[in-house]
């Protein structure tokens, strides 16, 4: 798995769930915070509804902007199907914490595509590993105030997993420092909500041990 | 851009730290050189570096233009570094393939201070090619620095232009994807303060480009170049680190030096390599390539794509007569993007040591998941004006090809209409590179006898377009152009263009060009207009000479930032339920008297799940075996696919689903209720109404005038069309139920009626039609004359019948039919129908009277009754007229007219008339009389009520002699209405969905390659002979299967399957609806559903 403190995380989505927001945050934090970060992702297409993948390498002294397959430390998949898309990247000790509003492409309606039922998608990706977390952060964006916010949801959940060598707080300014008034409170809720989610699920599932 | 504490991207602050995108850091570089001059076609993975340029250039008092395409674009760089200020020219790399020109001329002059950014895509992740950038570098003598991260990227940028000065050469920064798009904190430098002012020397033995001059120049590139070579091993970007003892040595340009670099690290095995790290491919580190080649024996080349550099340290070995083994491309791939994980599998093998991982682990279950991932291709935004553009275009290819059997060639283009090649919208036939559509058009035009339809952007217009619409009118290609105008360049992130600069009034009309350059027919329409684009299409495709149609509406995305600037509500569209038909019953479902779910169970069949089919029928029809073998199909006359070749063999499949599905039967019952209903008669209706008021939980009891239940099922049909047993066992269901059933009891005689209606709460009379209607002939009472519902009974309660040689069947139903092949079964020689019409107006199944023709019944036709021959009271012949066909009558067929003196007379002893069959309603004492008319029993067609309080009637009875599934319906009926008689409730409300009606569905069926329908297969005529075998084998299950496939699925999905909208979306109650989070409410789904179902929400 990962060398020294480095730590790999894949974000993967649908085009317009704010998969690149996501990551641009997160490396803003880590920045603030001292730690070296290296991402990529792919733009431009992806806009047009196709699948997202960005990835952060935090910490470490690694030049490839591009997590291994077998490598990964987190994924976020702030769409389902996506998670399964990026299986390859996963190992035993990976963190999945998957999103399980579903947003389903134009393909199934027009009959040339199915889509896995949310059981199959989480039974494939326990072949893999055993920590696998489950939120609605579409719910909780609703809740926080803007179902946009998803993206932030899912932020607060990754931060909720204690891997991060980035503080909470630090996360919390790059958001406010690129949300202003009632949108930054409401991505910092949207955070908060995530965050408690994955802390929650962590606890119960340490004490079911 | 991202901001730590306040720097930015133009601070001035050496040695801050900025977390920024691949292609931000190399704008930076520029900065720091102290570019002045900017010049770039938009291009992914390039686009970001200009668009930060752009954005900054007023601040730093730069110059930067968005160029109409890449060739304009280096020559205004070009210009700029002639004039001595430095310069830089920004493209992806198929954009170097358009600059190449000037790019030959750039290098053979000797410009410095000019750097050329070529950005590649390894991966084509938004390209149609992978072309590797530094050999058309190498081709020109074009130095290449290839960074392999953010940081020196920006360094290398920086640096450029100091390195094309001293050495009086364009130099080209070799970017890819990974880099342009990769986000790091990166170190900043200084910025230069070095403003020049552009001046012009005269210098034309070194810029006019005579073949003298560059002859000189060509000279004179190739010295610049054996210098550059000799200094670049003492650039910082090349590097070699060597380690004791190693056996194994990577050398490694770009980004593959990061993925050479992480592999190494992650198998541990940093001590035991060297590594030569490269920055510039071109020219090779000579010196520091000899360096590591004579230090170990073998080498791993890790390189991207081409192998370029792995090439040229073959010639250093070569040259320098260097003894090593040098592997590259026998282990890493050609194509597509390179890996850690590629490289660590390299060194595996050479080094003999364990890839880090098992790669074959994670192979096996990403293979295992593949099935399981959704087709999520990118598509346009929706609003997307593209879709409406390309949607009129595949109408006007469709009626047009309808019309005059020519399918038009249509060409596509790069752009965000590129989108629109996948389905549904399959817009392109080729598509090849910018402007390239127009350009093939022409080409298609003189060669293929269709017309052609060629489609671009506004922004390829300008850069591409243009040469070849003129070149369309100049040799007279007769081809249809349309311009798909959004007002931006939208694939690479909305960059202006000549016809959308910002300001209306410098804007440069697309049809101002075309009429210019003589195009006679030129029209702009409004995108959203689809009546009226696709009207001007049509013309335009017919119109003799190049045409060119401009779709002109604002792309969606913009639309929406200017109405969030403005103020301006969006309103999605909203589809109203009611009128939508997705999911609503089809043609076969909408006819069916059951409204069985005929596209549900066919489309399970379609996946072999036989027991699921089985159960969906279950669910409205309890008598599958039975239907599956009897019905009279009118879903089959409906059937959509019989506007291919034939209809679905639906009944044959019900047929399937009964013999291979499996079914557990429930028995339960609703609460039992204390009221008792009575039902007159074991037939269809009687039966099904038996069945649901009992599930229902009321006492039910059916009186049954004949020893056996099933009505004609049991006594009119023969055993070789529906076996006994399959009829019993499916009918005992009812008895399982706990209905009473009492058999050999006439109602009338064993049974008063007045009785009935005493002691039960409700009546249904479902007595049927079983007294044959007479032939109304002269001697139709002598002996030998016989009614062929009568003959049937005997022969299927076991009497025995008199066998002759001849008999002649009067009639053209089912009954004739069933009465002919009886006859023939029974020993009968000579069996003739005899019918007044012709062979299309026979009432009887179709396959029933080829079956019966097989088996040796003759057919006589257009023959018409006149009387009976008999000789001493028996029968001795049949004298019929030949009959023509008039006008029709009021069963709507054609009457049937005698032909004057056109008599003959058919030997016979036996005469069997199937004339049609009327109801023994002498039961009906009293008051009951009073619903009599006509010699039917009258109900009301709604509610089933004859007008006697409780009394209801249903069937044959009442309609006369008609089918089984409508009888079945009727009986259905009736136990809605006593169900809601019993409770007090209106009788007649909500009940229209139980009447058959016509789905107004409308389904496409153009374009569908026939096939067969699938033939049942039968008994072998010659093993049918004196016995009631069943004749109908049923399908096999590969073959019902099969069959099952030709169903159309019939359904409205003409929104989602013309558009393919992402803001279009199936609803839990199979509607369609609309994504209001998606939608901007550009109403074209509106435009195109024919039932009127999508409006403005509110």
């Amino acid at each position: 798995m990962a060398k020294k403190s480095e730590i790999n995380i894949i974000i993967c989505g649908t085009g317009g769930q704010g998969v690149v927001l996501l990551s641009e945050l997160l490396g803003t934090a880590a920045v603030r915070d001292g730690v070296a970060v290296k991402g990529s992702e792919v733009l431009g297409m992806a806009q047009r509804g196709g699948s997202v993948f960005s990835n952060l390498r935090l910490g470490g002294d690694v030049i490839a902007p591009m997590t291994p397959e077998g490598k990964c430390d987190v994924l976020i998949a702030v769409e389902p199907s996506e998670a399964l898309r990026n299986i390859q990247y996963l190992a035993k000790n990976s963190v999945v914490v998957l999103n399980t509003t579903t947003v389903l492409p134009y393909t199934v309606y027009l009959g040339s595509s199915g889509y896995p039922e949310s059981k199959d998608i989480v039974d494939r990706l326990h072949e893999v590993t055993d920590r696998v977390i489950t939120l609605d952060a579409s719910g909780m964006a609703k809740q926080a105030g803007s179902l946009q916010a998803a993206n932030v949801v899912m932020l607060g959940a990754l931060f909720g997993t204690g891997l991060m060598p980035i503080t909470e707080e630090t996360a919390k300014e790059a958001i406010l420092s690129r949300f202003k008034a009632k949108v930054g409170e409401i991505n910092i809720k949207a955070f908060d909500l995530g965050y408690e989610a994955v802390q929650k699920a962590l606890k119960s599932a340490a004490g079911k041990r | 851009m991202n901001k730590v504490a306040d720097i930015t991207i133009t601070s001035d602050a050496p040695g801050a730290r900025l977390f920024m995108l691949g292609n931000e850091a190399i704008a930076r570089g520029a900065i720091e050189a102290g570019v002045q001059v900017v010049a770039s076609y938009p291009g992914t993975p390039s686009s970001e570096i200009t668009n930060t340029l752009v954005g900054i250039a007023g601040e730093l008092g730069m110059y930067a233009e968005w160029s109409v395409n890449e060739k304009v674009a280096l020559e205004v760089a070009m210009a700029a570094a002639i004039s001595g200020v430095r310069s830089l020219a920004i493209m992806k790399h198929v954009g170097v393939n358009v600059a190449h020109d000037p790019l030959m001329s750039a290098s053979y002059m000797g410009l410095g201070g000019l750097v050329l950014i070529s950005a590649d895509d390894p991966g084509q992740w938004s390209s149609q090619n992978e072309q590797d950038n530094r050999l058309l570098a190498r081709q020109a003598y074009v130095p290449v620095l290839e960074p392999c991260s953010a940081q020196e990227a920006k360094d290398m940028m920086a640096d450029a232009f100091r390195l094309s000065e001293e050495f009086g050469q364009i130099f080209m920064l070799r970017s890819v994807t990974r880099i342009g798009h990769a986000r790091s904190d990166v170190v900043l430098g200084g910025i230069s303060k070095d403003k020049r002012k552009g001046k012009f020397v005269k210098d034309p033995f070194r810029l006019v480009c005579l073949p003298a001059n560059f002859r000189n120049n060509r000279r004179l590139v190739v010295q610049r170049m054996e210098k550059i070579k000799k200094a670049v091993d003492e650039l910082p970007y090349n590097h070699l680190t060597l380690k004791e003892g190693a056996k194994l040595g990577v050398i490694a340009s770009g980004i593959s030096y990061g993925y050479a670099l992480e592999a190494v690290q992650w198998m541990g095995l940093e001590d035991k390599i060297s590594i030569l790290k490269i920055g510039t491919p071109y020219p090779l580190p000579a010196e520091l390539t000899k360096q590591l080649l004579k230090s170990v024996p073998e080498v791993l080349v890790v390189e991207e794509l081409e192998p370029f550099v792995e090439d040229a340290v073959k010639v250093v070995a070569k040259d320098e007569d260097i003894r090593v083994k040098i592997h590259g491309k026998d282990l890493l791939s050609l194509v597509g993007e390179l890996s850690v994980r590629q490289v660590s599998e390299a060194l595996s093998g050479l080094v003999g040591v364990e890839p880090p991982i098992d790669f074959a682990q994670i192979d096996k279950i990403r293979a295992e998941t593949q099935e399981l991932l959704p087709l999520r291709p990118p598509t346009m935004c929706a609003g997307c004006p593209h879709r409406a553009s390309v949607y009129a275009i595949n109408i006007t290819c469709r009626r047009y090809q309808q019309e005059t059997g020519k399918e038009p060639v249509k060409t596509g283009d790069i752009g965000c209409y590129a989108l629109a090649a996948n389905p549904p919208l399959n817009s392109d036939d080729v598509a090849i590179c910018m402007g390239g559509s127009f350009g093939l058009a022409n080409g298609f035009a003189h060669v293929v006898d269709a017309p052609v339809v060629a489609h671009l952007g506004d922004s390829t217009f300008f850069h591409s377009g243009i040469p070849p619409m003129i070149n369309a009118v100049y040799n007279k290609s007769d081809i249809t152009m349309v311009v798909l105008d959004n007002s931006t360049t939208g694939m690479t992130g909305f960059q202006p263009h000549p016809g959308a600069t910002g300001d209306e009034t410098l804007d440069i009309k697309i049809e101002d060009i075309a009429r210019a350059s003589g195009v006679k027919f030129v029209e702009v329409v409004d995108a959203f207009d689809l009546p009226k684009l696709i009207d001007i299409m049509e013309k335009a495709i017919r119109f003799e000479g190049p045409s060119l149609v401009v779709a002109r509406r604002l792309c969606s995305i913009l639309d929406a930032r200017e109405k969030r600037k403005t103020g301006e509500k969006v309103v999605p569209y909203e589809v109203d339920p009611e009128k939508c038909l997705a999911g609503s019953p089809p043609y076969c479902q909408a006819v069916c008297p059951l409204h069985i779910d005929i596209r549900g169970y066919v489309g399970l069949i379609k996946e072999g799940k036989f027991d699921e089919a089985l159960a969906l029928i279950k669910q409205t029809l309890p008598f599958p075996a039975i239907i599956g073998r009897i019905c009279t199909r009118p879903c089959e006359s409906k059937c959509k696919r019989s506007e291919v070749e034939e209809t679905v063999a639906i009944n044959v499949l019900k047929r399937a689903a009964s013999d291979y599905g499996k079914y557990k039967d429930d028995y339960t019952i609703a609460a039992e209720k204390k009221e008792k209903v009575v039902v007159v008669g074991g037939g269809p209706a009687g039966i099904m109404a038996a069945y649901d008021l009992r599930k229902a939980g009321y006492k039910v009891t059916i009186f049954e005038a004949l020893p056996k239940l099933g009505g004609m099922m049991a006594v009119g049909i023969p055993e070789f069309r529906l076996p006994g047993d399959i009829l019993s066992e499916e009918m005992d269901i009812i008895r399982k139920l706990g209905v009473e059933i009492k058999l050999n009891t006439r109602v009338g005689k064993d049974v008063k009626l007045a009785g009935l209606k005493k002691d039960y709460d409700a009546v249904f009379i479902a007595v049927g039609a079983h007294r044959g209607r007479s032939l109304g002939i002269e001697n139709e009472k002598v002996d030998g004359v016989i009614d062929g519902t009568e003959f049937l009974y005997k022969v299927n309660t076991g009497e025995k019948v008199p066998v002759q040689d001849r008999v002649v069947v009067v009639g053209g139903g089912n009954v004739a039919i069933d009465c002919a092949r009886t006859c023939v079964r029974l020993g009968f020689k000579d069996v003739n129908i005899v019918y007044r019409r012709s062979r299309t107006e026979m009432p009887a199944i179709a396959e029933e009277i080829e079956e019966a023709e097989r088996e040796g019944v003759k057919l006589t036709l257009l023959s018409g009754p006149n009387k009976v021959v008999a000789v001493d009271g028996k029968v001795t012949g049949f004298e019929c007229v030949k009959m023509k066909l008039g006008e029709p009558d009021e069963s709507g067929r054609r009457r049937p007219v005698p032909v004057e003196g056109s008599g003959f007379v058919i030997d016979t002893g036996l005469i069997i008339a199937a004339v049609g069959e009327s109801p023994d309603l002498d039961f009906m004492t009293g008051d009951m009389k009073s619903a009599i008319t006509d010699g039917l029993i009258k109900a009301d067609p709604v509610t089933l009520e004859t007008g006697v309080s409780g009394v209801f009637a249903g069937g044959d009875a009442v309609t006369g002699a008609a089918t089984v599934v409508q009888a079945m319906a009727a009986g259905r009926k009736a136990a809605v209405s006593i169900d809601r008689y019993l409770k007090g409730e209106p009788l007649d409300t909500g009940r229209e969905g139980e009447a058959v009606f016509e789905s107004k569905l409308i389904v496409d069926t153009w374009g569908i390659a026939p096939e067969a329908k699938a033939e049942v297969p039968t008994l072998p005529v010659a093993r049918r002979n004196g016995n009631f075998k069943e004749v109908e084998l049923g399908l096999s299950k590969e073959d019902a299967i099969k069959e099952a496939k030709r169903c159309l699925s019939c359904d409205c999905r003409i929104c989602i399957n013309l558009l393919g909208c992402p803001a279009l979306i199936v609803d839990e109650n199979g509607k369609a609806a609309v994504d209001d989070t998606q939608c901007p409410g550009c109403g074209v789904c509106a435009q195109v559903c024919p039932h009127d179902a999508i409006k403005p929400g509110a």
